[in-house]
């Protein structure tokens, strides 16, 4: 793994005030996924969102996540668009974590290196999550445009290097230069762009978080020219 | 079916109306959870617990209305806009919530959009 154990720097007490923010649960709601993001123990019988039940719950381990899943996932109630491994790994994303601990996360679900014959590690009762090139594409490159673009102040895929190398290898050609926002493709494109223009931003002048995010740019940047179209 | 208008308009208590005003706020955000449960505690707060179960009978969930209001000194007007076929379920379930808040001379009237 990455890091042999779960990083574990979130601060969980900060998290679960980002998680309830925008939540319109009522309060009965609200006790229930609290007490779970607290002790592990889902009192709310049965539950169709898995990311909640996945990453909400403290011990982040599969055994201890599939007997969740086992026990509360409500699989007869789910709509089909709520269970594919994008809408899971988006998730992660508003669960707040740490990135190092989200990247943590993504490989512990999804490998060290991309591999396409892997499947989700988790069985839902009655439904099946596919994973795919394209169900990987927003999740991971859509971690990075943002990031060189200052829209975001973090990227947990900085700390999944190797992740994004093996990924990298096996992005259609086509998806380098997408500019379609509408197209599954285009966190790819946007990453390409985004990835250069900060790359090139000069280090004399920058703060150290700057010079930290040109310095990843460019890594980036590197492993994207060795595997882009040459114009 | 076109879209129905209910204008609800009660007094309340003066030393509420601030109260009111928060709610109202919460409810054109669509804040309709424990913010809008804690919004309406100082009111009273077994009408604030009895939310939980109130929005478990809308047998479409809460995005079912959009909710407004104002207040005017101690008149609170609340607007909810739904669907015509979920006007009386809207009815039956809200206005007798309100009417367990501390509030008078409740009324309510229907138009369609």
């Amino acid at each position: 793994m990455i890091f042999e154990t779960f990083p574990n720097k979130t601060n969980r007490e900060e998290q679960w005030r980002l998680i309830k923010e925008p939540r319109t649960w009522t309060r009965k709601e609200l006790r229930v996924w609290e007490h779970y993001f607290n002790t592990g123990e889902f009192s709310g019988g049965k539950a169709v969102q898995a990311g909640w039940l996945l990453f909400f719950n403290p011990v982040k381990q599969l055994d201890v996540w599939q007997a969740v899943i086992n026990d509360h996932f409500d699989g007869a109630n789910v709509e089909g668009s709520e269970l594919t491994n994008r809408e899971i790994l988006n998730s992660i994303d508003w669960c707040h974590f740490h990135p190092e601990d989200h990247a943590w996360i993504f490989t512990l679900l999804h490998g060290e290196v991309y591999d396409e014959s892997r499947g989700f590690p988790i069985t839902f009762p009655g439904k099946e999550v596919e994973v795919n090139l394209e169900s990987l594409l927003v999740p991971v490159f859509g971690s990075l445009w943002p990031y060189f673009c200052g829209l975001t102040e973090t990227c947990f895929v900085e700390h999944m290097f190797e992740y994004l190398e093996s990924i990298t290898k096996c992005v259609p050609q086509d998806a380098f230069s997408c500019e379609d926002s509408f197209h599954p493709y285009s966190p790819v494109g946007k990453s390409v762009k985004y990835a250069q223009q900060c790359a090139n931003r000069s280090l004399k002048s920058a703060t150290e978080e700057e010079r930290k995010k040109i310095l990843f740019a460019q890594k980036v940047n590197a492993l994207f020219e060795q595997y882009r179209p040459k114009d | 079916m076109s879209e129905v208008r209910i204008t609800i308009r009660f007094q309340c208590q003066p030393e509420h109306s601030e109260h009111w005003q928060a709610v109202c706020e919460l409810l054109g955000q669509g804040k309709l959870g424990w913010q809008l449960q804690d919004a309406i505690d100082p009111i009273s707060v077994p009408a604030a617990d009895a939310l939980d179960e109130v929005w478990d009978k809308l047998s479409e969930g809460v995005e079912t209305f959009e909710p407004g209001g104002q207040v005017d000194g101690n008149t609170v007007t609340l607007v909810l806009l739904t669907g015509g076929l979920l006007v009386e379920e809207i009815k039956n379930i809200w206005i007798p919530w309100l009417e367990s808040c501390p509030v008078t001379e409740l009324d309510y009237s229907l138009s369609c959009e």
